[in-house]
């Protein structure tokens, strides 16, 4: 019950949609006349709300879809049932009603297009454009074979959204902690905050990359040009460095960690 | 660009419209506006869309050409279908002859109620509400992480042809995902890519969000009607309040309002919003009785309530609930179950309780086929 209460109010969040649905609902079963809609937008809805509570109920769900208990609440009509019971409501005093109730759900709620949630899109794509221009920078001709190419972490989500030329060496799935992947030691090495040049030239090549992307503030420890990576080009805050040594026909199964991308892993996939 | 729009306004707008002609032919008159029209279209065309991809997906890993124009041709079909049936069902009607043409050639419900000032001002503002979220739709981006698999998966079937065959995090292949290879939304995305050659994440970021909320709004508005009666002035402000409670609804990350204004393009917003909101419309038009014309009704008068149309609207949108996402299957079944079970004790008819039944069918096999593979 615990359990629930909390998934209930992590719902809720922010803001008090819930308690005016709830009063919402309370104003309707007092004040509806017309059967069909008590029927249709008070009873089912306060039923659901109900069984929403039930322990057993929580645990069958979580039997099916563990995680996602929450998604009960959107077969809820809040918004239809508030925005119909406000209507009904302010009926009397039409104009200084409409200010109000919205002047109320303004303050119950959280304004969508904060900061925090969105940022002023930088092309159509609405993914960063310094992605668009790296893999600009490296993608594969037309034509040509896909490549391997490392980037730093934070921008793994918004490659393949670009162009599915470009293979990666980690994608999200080794972002997401609670995910059960394959050991890539890698990706341990961009996360880490020193990174020692060597291992990078060498991890580079054995993830067959082409190329690999820094940030201009990394803390490399030593200097990949010592260690077959030539500076290719780059990009406001990050470097492109084109490894060498890299081959896109090796054998991927001579070499251990490839092996790991290329088995398949039991992983939470996206949610 | 102008070939792409072109594209873009014959599937996405055009040929919904006509394939909704098909289940409005058997509703009531009065109710079957122009808007109604096209979200039966448009969520008619998503079941088809579903049925066509599911078996391509789960039988062929290159096969996103063969959906596409197996797709495309089923549409064209429905299209026509759409158009003769409801030339026949219809049109052919007697037709009062004081109507407007538009009324009386099509039988579509136009309003034409003059407005005073003070509901032009609500309808205004209401408006203004729904054209500033698709404005913030183009022009804001937001951040979630389970893009690098959805959009990706639509990039690949449009650059690669390949159908969940590949792991959109890295690029490797990898065996089929059942789980999400069911809920075909990304590969749906892919198809409206393909036929008006605009890029996939360009369509999921920037172009079908401008749909998809303005088809929202449309089914809250037809589900105002019902509510209402007709009353604009209430209309409007019921509009009004909705696209507040949209507006103001980020109070966390799981309300269905965070998941339209930031998930618009992806199955998991589409099903907590379009889906949950039309089913519960559809039971609307079903259900919902004006008692003040029932007792107004004559001594021996029935009360002819079509309703096949909307029967068969809840039937695909089961479809549609597991197109959006796999959660849909169990979801919209709760909901209809739900539905089913207080509708049939208070009309005390076991009937109600079998046809909703009947409509979560395609649930059933869907369940069925993700447990057996």
């Amino acid at each position: 019950m615990t359990q629930v209460v909390e998934i209930y109010k992590a719902y809720n969040g922010t803001g008090y949609f819930c308690l005016l649905f709830i009063a919402a609902l309370i104003y309707l079963w007092f004040s509806e006349q017309n059967r069909s809609l008590r029927v249709l937008i008070v009873i089912v809805p306060t039923a659901i709300q109900i069984f929403f509570f039930i322990p057993y109920f929580y645990m069958a769900y979580n039997m099916l879809d563990e995680g996602t208990y929450y998604r009960i609440l959107w077969l809820l009509p809040m918004t239809l049932v508030i925005a119909y019971s406000a209507v009904r409501v302010i009926s009397n005093h039409f104009r200084i009603g409409v200010a109000v109730v919205c002047l109320i759900i303004a303050l119950s709620g959280t304004y969508a297009y904060t900061g925090m949630t969105f940022s002023k899109a930088e092309n159509a794509y609405h993914i960063p454009e310094d992605v668009v221009s790296l893999c600009d920078m490296v993608r594969p001709d037309e034509g040509e074979e896909k490549i391997f190419v490392a980037f730093p972490p934070i921008l793994v989500h918004f490659v393949r959204q670009y162009t599915t030329d470009i293979l990666l060496p980690f994608g999200r799935d080794s972002m997401v902690a609670s995910w059960k992947r394959a050991e890539n030691p890698f990706f341990d090495l961009y996360m880490s905050h020193q990174k020692p040049a060597d291992q990078l030239a060498r991890y580079a090549t054995e993830y067959q990359c082409e190329y690999i992307i820094l940030d201009a503030n990394d803390d490399i420890v030593g200097d990949l040009t010592d260690y077959g990576m030539e500076e290719y080009g780059r990009v406001n805050d990050y470097i492109v460095y084109k490894n060498l040594s890299s081959s896109v026909w090796a054998n991927p199964s001579e070499n251990g960690y490839m092996n790991a991308l290329f088995k398949d892993e039991e992983n939470e996939d996206a949610d | 660009m102008v070939t792409s729009i072109l594209a873009l306004l014959i599937i996405l707008i055009v040929i919904p419209y006509c394939i909704g002609l098909l289940p409005a032919s058997f509703v009531p008159d009065e109710r079957r506006t122009v808007s109604a029209v096209y979200v039966f279209g448009f969520t008619f065309s998503l079941a088809l869309f579903e049925l066509i991809s599911v078996p391509v997906i789960i039988m062929r890993g290159d096969g996103f050409p063969l959906i596409v124009g197996l797709y495309l041709g089923v549409e064209c079909a429905c299209a026509m279908i759409g158009l003769i049936v409801f030339n026949f069902a219809v049109r052919k009607k007697p037709a009062d002859h004081t109507e407007s043409w538009l009324k009386r050639e099509h039988r579509i419900k136009v309003s034409t109620v003059t407005h005073t000032t003070e509901e032009k001002i609500l309808w205004l503002l209401a408006a203004l509400s729904v054209v500033f979220q698709l404005v913030m739709y183009v022009r804001m981006q937001s951040f979630d992480g389970d893009d690098a698999y959805y959009v990706v998966q639509s990039l690949l079937s449009n650059e690669t042809d390949t159908l969940y065959r590949i792991k959109p995090y890295t690029g490797l292949t990898t065996g089929m995902d059942l789980r999400h290879a069911l809920a075909s939304v990304p590969v749906w995305i892919a198809y409206i890519a393909r036929v008006s050659g605009i890029h996939s994440t360009i369509i999921a970021h920037s172009v079908i969000g401008l749909l998809l909320i303005v088809i929202l709004y449309l089914i809250y508005y037809n589900c105002g009607v019902i509510l209402f009666n007709g009353d604009s002035k209430k209309l409007a402000a019921f509009m009004l309040f909705i696209s507040f409670l949209y507006l103001f609804g980020n109070v966390s990350i799981y309300t269905r309002e965070t998941f339209m204004l930031t998930r618009t393009w992806q199955g998991k917003s589409m099903l907590a919003n379009m889906v949950i909101a039309t089913v519960i419309w559809l039971l609307l038009s079903i259900f919902y009785r004006d008692e003040e014309r029932l007792a107004a009704l004559k001594y021996g008068e029935e009360d002819e309530h079509v309703t096949l149309g909307y029967w068969i609207m809840i039937f695909c949108m089961s479809i549609v609930a597991a197109m959006c996402s796999t959660a849909g299957v169990f979801l919209i079944g709760l909901l209809i179950g739900a539905y089913g079970t207080v509708l049939s004790l208070w009309k005390r008819d076991i009937q109600i309780a079998l046809k909703l039944m009947i409509t979560c069918v395609p649930l059933v096999i869907y369940g069925a086929i993700y447990v057996i593979m």
